[in-house]
């Protein structure tokens, strides 16, 4: 875990290094109800209860309530995330709201299903359309796109950590090993130093894992991956997923980590984020490097 | 790229989107809220007669004193924090031009109001003129809170460095307790620059010789522990260059997550009113940039 950049009005943070450029929670949804409709055979009633707290369940069926948090991309695209509580293993719900559509994109994540790797992130993406009363049920749906295969965004998550993400297909993202990651021109040795030791690991063993990407609508995305390649070598090391609503426009994605903590005793984690980015065409060594993890 | 080298007209490169980035000032600006929507705000700034607010959806509102009308207005709102809300709004037929803008602190119910009027100064029309009131939302049957935001030298001796966009950064040197400063950049000309761009960098030339570092008054609110307001006015420059600047930028500053929300009012290039948000992220900087050294005032107050 990186300190804080230096921050005069912050000793701590009680943020970790992909948190502090986030949002502030999004309340809009408080005391509003959908039905989803959902590719799955399941109908389903969501409630906002409040600005943190909402009711869900299967039609017919009892509500129960859970603490939710939400980021708004813009005024028709929301992002919701909450884990189910009391429930093993680790459970957590993700929708992509698309009130432009009525269609929602529901992500289904556990940690913990698979034995063998106590710590991977499985998960289950489910299509579907909100019902809005006096109106037919869309019958579109978001789709998968290979819109950002072959793109890099290097993305800002907080004042001293960013990120490359390569999207080498639209099945797999990798880090790129070329350059070293950017640091503020300001960075403390301290900082350089964490940096490369980092980017000596990432030239060891290169990064590369599966993702998904769906189009939401022209410029808007959902996309997310799991790092599950390190986790197949070594089940003691987690498996985490990270899930973004992008739009590709302003370059600035909403998101969140469900995860295991494996440097605090895999510590349970469950967090949103925001990160901010720049398109660029870097030529790295990734770019042809055979997949030493699988077949293409 | 970093702020001491800016490159005036470089396009965001951005091979996926059909339609250029937004860029400027509004790349990274989070979306505004709908959660004022049904909401009332019952306003009592200090030295001025209440005022009832009524949010009817997401864009518009109505506003009285008592016993008057209400007025229907069009406004914009976004949050600094989780319950902490940047209202903006133009007062319809008002002449000289009048802005409101809104700090809204629903956790301790504190608020400040921010009254701009553009053009009072009849010897600098460009230029706008604001006045900060400080006050408290009245809740039914609890007293109003005693306590006030109120003027702060937290920020002064420090600096951050802002970036609005892929291509763009600018650092707020806050040097004093009434004044601002950016930090010193080169600028250059992108070989790729637009028309608009080339007359943009033109006019940075033109000011070179006059206005060689942007020194601009400020003052300086406290909101909560970690979060600010800071008003920047575009006098220094209105006065060296009256065809140029006087307007105004309100920023409301999370210094712990080291982002911002803000407010532009004041005239565009086009004699439009600019009346926007604007947004950045950012990152302090640890080390002093050479406009620090420069005597202040920089610009003769007593000639504006």
């Amino acid at each position: 875990m990186r300190k804080p950049y230096p921050n005069p009005f912050l000793a701590e943070a009680s943020w970790n290094e992909l948190e502090q450029y986030r949002e502030p929670l999004c309340y809009d949804l408080a005391g509003r109800c959908f039905q989803l409709v959902m590719d799955n055979g399941v109908t389903y009633a969501l409630q906002f209860v409040s600005g943190e707290m909402l009711a869900w369940g299967e039609r017919g069926g009892a509500l129960r309530w859970d603490e939710y948090e939400c980021l708004k991309l813009d005024d028709e695209t929301y992002f919701v995330n909450w884990e189910v509580t009391g429930v093993q293993p680790r459970t957590c719900i993700t929708l992509a709201l698309d009130l432009r559509a009525d269609l929602i994109t529901a992500l289904h994540a556990k940690i913990g299903a698979i034995a063998k790797y106590p710590y991977l992130v499985t998960q289950e993406i489910i299509f579907g359309a909100i019902k809005q009363p006096g109106k037919p049920l869309n019958p579109m749906r978001h789709g998968y796109t290979a819109d950002l295969a072959g793109r890099n965004i290097f993305w800002r998550y907080s004042s001293n950590f960013g990120i490359t993400h390569a999207f080498v297909s639209e099945h797999y993202l990798r880090v790129p090993i070329g350059q070293p990651p950017e640091l503020p021109f300001d960075a403390t040795e301290e900082e350089r130093a964490e940096r490369d030791a980092e980017f000596a690991q990432r030239k060891a063993h290169l990064f590369e894992i599966p993702a998904f990407f769906i189009k939401l609508r022209e410029d808007v995305y959902f996309f997310g991956f799991i790092e599950e390649t390190e986790c197949r070598l070594d089940p003691t090391l987690c498996g985490n997923s990270l899930i973004m609503v992008a739009d590709m426009n302003r370059v600035h994605d909403i998101g969140r980590c469900f995860a295991s903590d494996y440097r605090n005793h895999y510590a349970p984690q469950n967090f949103l984020f925001s990160a901010f980015g720049a398109f660029h065409d870097t030529p790295d060594p990734i770019d042809t490097m055979p997949s030493p993890y699988r077949i293409f | 790229m970093s702020y001491n080298h800016r490159m005036i007209g470089q396009k965001i490169y951005n091979p996926v989107s059909p339609n250029p980035s937004i860029g400027g000032m509004k790349q990274y600006l989070e979306p505004p809220t709908n959660e004022l929507a049904g909401k009332t705000l019952e306003v009592h700034l200090d030295g001025l007669p209440p005022v009832m607010i009524r949010f009817l959806d997401g864009t518009n509102l109505q506003w009285a004193k008592p016993g008057e009308a209400f007025r229907w207005e069009q406004y914009e709102a976004a949050k600094g924090d989780e319950n902490l809300y940047l209202i903006k709004f133009l007062l319809a037929e008002r002449s000289p031009v009048t802005h409101v803008t809104l700090v809204w602190d629903a956790v301790t119910t504190l608020v400040t109001c921010v009254l701009a009027v553009l053009g009072a100064d009849g010897a600098h029309p460009r230029l706008v003129e604001s006045t900060a009131y400080y006050g408290a939302q009245k809740l039914p049957r609890q007293p109003l809170a005693a306590g006030r935001h109120g003027l702060t030298d937290d920020l002064v001796g420090k600096r951050i460095i802002w970036r609005y966009n892929p291509n763009d950064e600018i650092m707020h040197v806050y040097h004093g307790s009434d004044h601002l400063r950016l930090g010193d950049s080169d600028k250059v000309l992108a070989p790729d620059a637009d028309e608009e761009a080339r007359k943009h960098y033109q006019a940075f030339l033109d000011r070179e010789g006059i206005y060689p570092c942007y020194e601009e008054p400020t003052y300086y609110i406290k909101l909560r522990e970690g979060f600010y307001l800071y008003s920047v006015t575009e006098r220094n420059i209105n006065r060296v260059l009256p065809n140029q600047g006087g307007n105004q930028l309100l920023i409301l500053l999370n210094a712990l997550r080291v982002r911002y929300i803000g407010r532009v009012f004041g005239y565009r290039g086009d004699g439009s009113i600019e009346n926007d948000f604007i947004g950045g992220i950012g990152r302090f900087g640890p080390q002093p940039d050479k406009v620090e050294s420069l005597q202040y005032p920089i610009y003769e107050q007593s000639e504006i």
